[in-house]
């Protein structure tokens, strides 16, 4: 029997995140997954602010940026007949989240009100981000990756999961013990099976959509500069559907329509239909596939927990699927590892799913409104929308106007990003103030407690976020200060064995955008406690965030 | 002759469909959940006006034969027999087919659609499995 700290199963992108995270606090992992490699088909095209926040953390950031979009590449939205045209609209410059990575990346540390994320998205195919994450992972003595890996049934009990695995290509069986396990098996989890966790929504309210992936050098002419838009929204009479490029310096496409080919529909014509132009291609691979709206009705129990697809499917209007779940590897990991090194709590791991459980739901019924919204994006379309006449041009300006108006949801949405708040969580001190306003598309900082801390910089143009303690808790003091009160803070942390930075910050810039004097921020940079005076019982504050 | 056929197969459907609603609401847990999660009017007709809609209000939902002045959710459908075809397939897609291929149009809020594509899911599951 093999022993582990952490058993995951699934080497996805959540899964590999999850045991990355676990290193950085010092956890070893092994990492079971039933496909002997990384996919090889696009699927996710985006890494968004959070995520990308988490893998700077994790210092994986400029290599995952290294392996998708180029940094100087457009991340722009269309609205079109085909690929060549007419274009309706085109999304670039009306938010900042349309820029170039390095553009983006330029305005976000010129701002300095919080109001921004560490981090710009990078467009990226999962079969290019999975690469980067499992080479981190083979990297780190840490984690034990075992591809070819199948779950076959496990039993926990108070100290721990005995879990029996079998290789795939031998059937060889392999037992492993561990003080917890993570299924982060995707949609199909054997391990929410296996715990007997069923989803609280209903399957297939949209039916069966359609995706081909076609590989193209001609593709990119069609666009200025050869740079082909992320997301090309296609609406004409007769046709409607999504060409994406995850990447404008690959030859990969993949075109979504909204229904299966009928009887008389070829692949071909499909693609043609959705370029409107002769180019040469190569279709790769092509298949029918059922968006959900799903949410498990519990992210695990006792020793074994969820993450990622297991316990939520999502229509992919929105990029929330894998994002949600890398939010939800970086709040998992310190609270076990947090456990394994003693300091952690017994409320503080099942505080994992009272959290996040909230954030699924709510990020559910984010990508059900945008899955709407880029249904009623279709729904000015008359039969006159590609006439060379002022009718044609009326409604290709009509459609281009709900198009901003309602599709630049998907995108624009910081609040759904970077605003959600733990509220309610056991391991976060109520703030004393009500909560503050809190709107899905636009971020409003705030570090009411529950909330991830704002992303500032020093003068010196460190950001605040790189000062934060990975492994532990960071005590933000804004102004200088030597208080006795905090030492007695540290002292009672060294007593439990919680690790405790403290870090001074004397700009007012960061004082105004961090409310308070003392700010209490987790491991995953969301705040745990705030005021203007550290409390008179540093024992009680302390219990409470480490779930005692 | 087959329009007022297929006129008379839509209003029967849609008055099916309002009982079948009612019946659910008697033996699904998620579907009463579901009757306070929003407040719609939701139009099913033809451009000639057959058809009817579905209020749903203060935690219940009944039906009303005839046009709504302004639905939050309306498909017109241009034949009744397309409306009925679509309504009765197992395939959920083919609402978006009939659309692309200019059967009917939409207008409102399509949350409404896919809050009445669940309903109809539950209404129409057999006692025993209902959630």
């Amino acid at each position: 029997m093999i022993p582990t700290a952490v058993l995951i199963i699934g080497g996805g992108p959540v899964g590999l995140t999850l045991a990355l995270c676990l290193s950085q606090q010092g956890i070893a992992s092994i990492i079971v997954n039933e496909r002997t490699g990384t996919t090889t088909h696009p699927k996710l095209d985006v890494v968004n602010c959070r995520s990308m926040e988490i893998y700077r953390q994790l210092g994986l950031a400029e290599r995952i940026r290294d392996a998708g979009n180029p940094r100087d590449a457009n991340q722009f939205s269309a609205f079109a007949a085909s690929a060549s045209g007419p274009f309706y609209t085109v999304m670039a410059d009306r938010h900042w989240i349309y820029q170039p990575v390095t553009a983006a990346n330029a305005a976000i540390r010129s701002c300095n009100d919080g109001s921004l994320p560490l981090e710009t998205m990078q467009r990226i195919a999962q079969m290019h981000l999975e690469p980067v994450l499992l080479e981190a992972a083979r990297a780190d003595r840490n984690v034990d990756v075992r591809f070819g890996q199948r779950l076959f049934g496990f039993e926990q009990d108070a100290a721990g999961v005995s879990a029996l695995v079998h290789d795939v290509a031998t059937g060889d069986p392999l037992q492993i013990r561990a003080d917890y396990m993570v299924g982060c098996d995707g949609p199909n989890s054997r391990v929410r099976n296996f715990l007997n966790i069923d989803y609280d929504g209903t399957r297939d309210l949209l039916g069966e959509l359609f995706i081909i992936h076609v590989r193209s050098d001609d593709i990119a002419a069609l666009f200025p500069n050869r740079e082909p838009y992320w997301h090309t929204w296609l609406a004409r009479p007769g046709f409607s559907g999504l060409l994406v490029s995850p990447d404008a310096g690959r030859n990969d496409y993949v075109i979504h329509r909204p229904y299966a080919p009928r009887g008389d529909e070829t692949l071909d014509g499909i693609v043609a239909a959705a370029i409107g132009t002769k180019v040469r291609y190569e279709i790769v691979q092509s298949s029918g596939w059922r968006p959900q709206f799903l949410v498990a009705g519990s992210y695990g129990r006792g020793r074994v927990w969820m993450a990622g697809d297991s316990v939520h499917q999502y229509m992919p209007t929105g990029g929330l699927g894998m994002n949600t779940g890398i939010a939800e590897a970086h709040n998992l990991a310190w609270k076990l590892a947090a456990r394994l090194h003693g300091w952690g709590g017994d409320r503080l791991v099942a505080s994992y799913g009272e959290e996040r459980l909230p954030i699924a739901r709510r990020n559910r019924d984010h990508v059900k409104t945008n899955a709407a919204a880029v249904f009623e994006s279709q729904f000015p379309k008359t039969d006159a929308l590609l006439d060379d006449t002022p009718a044609g041009a009326a409604n290709r300006a009509e459609m281009a106007a709900v198009f901003e108006a309602k599709v630049s949801r998907l995108y624009e949405c910081m609040g759904i990003e970077i605003g959600y708040r733990y509220v309610g969580s056991r391991v976060v001190v109520a703030d004393a103030d009500p909560a503050p306003r809190y709107e899905s598309l636009t971020y409003l900082p705030t570090t009411w407690a529950g909330a991830r801390l704002p992303s500032g910089f020093r003068d010196d143009g460190t950001a605040v976020f790189d000062l934060l303690d990975a492994r532990g808790f960071t005590l933000l003091v804004c102004g200088d200060d030597r208080s006795a009160d905090i030492d007695a803070l540290q002292r009672v942390a060294a007593k439990v064995g919680l690790p405790l930075r403290t870090v001074c910050l004397t700009e007012p810039h960061l004082a105004r955008i961090y409310e308070r004097k003392y700010i209490l921020v987790r491991p995953d940079q969301h705040v745990a406690w705030r005021g203007d005076a550290l409390p008179s019982d540093p024992h009680a504050l302390l219990d409470t965030v480490r779930g005692a | 002759m087959p329009d007022f056929l297929d006129n008379l197969k839509l209003r029967g459907l849609l008055r099916i469909t309002a009982t079948l609603l009612k019946r659910a609401e008697t033996r699904s847990s998620r579907f009463r959940q579901m009757l306070g999660e929003d407040a719609f009017v939701l139009q099913i007709a033809t451009e000639a006006g057959t058809g009817g809609h579905f209020i749903l209000a203060n935690g219940g939902i009944r039906y009303q034969g005839g046009v709504h002045p302004a639905p939050d959710f309306a498909q017109i459908w241009r034949r009744a027999g397309d409306a009925v075809r679509v309504m009765t397939s197992p395939d959920e897609a083919e609402l978006m087919r009939a659309f692309n291929d200019g059967l009917c149009r939409m207008q409102g809020r399509f949350t409404v659609a896919l809050w009445f594509n669940e309903a109809m899911k539950i209404a129409r599951t057999k006692g025993s499995d209902c959630p």
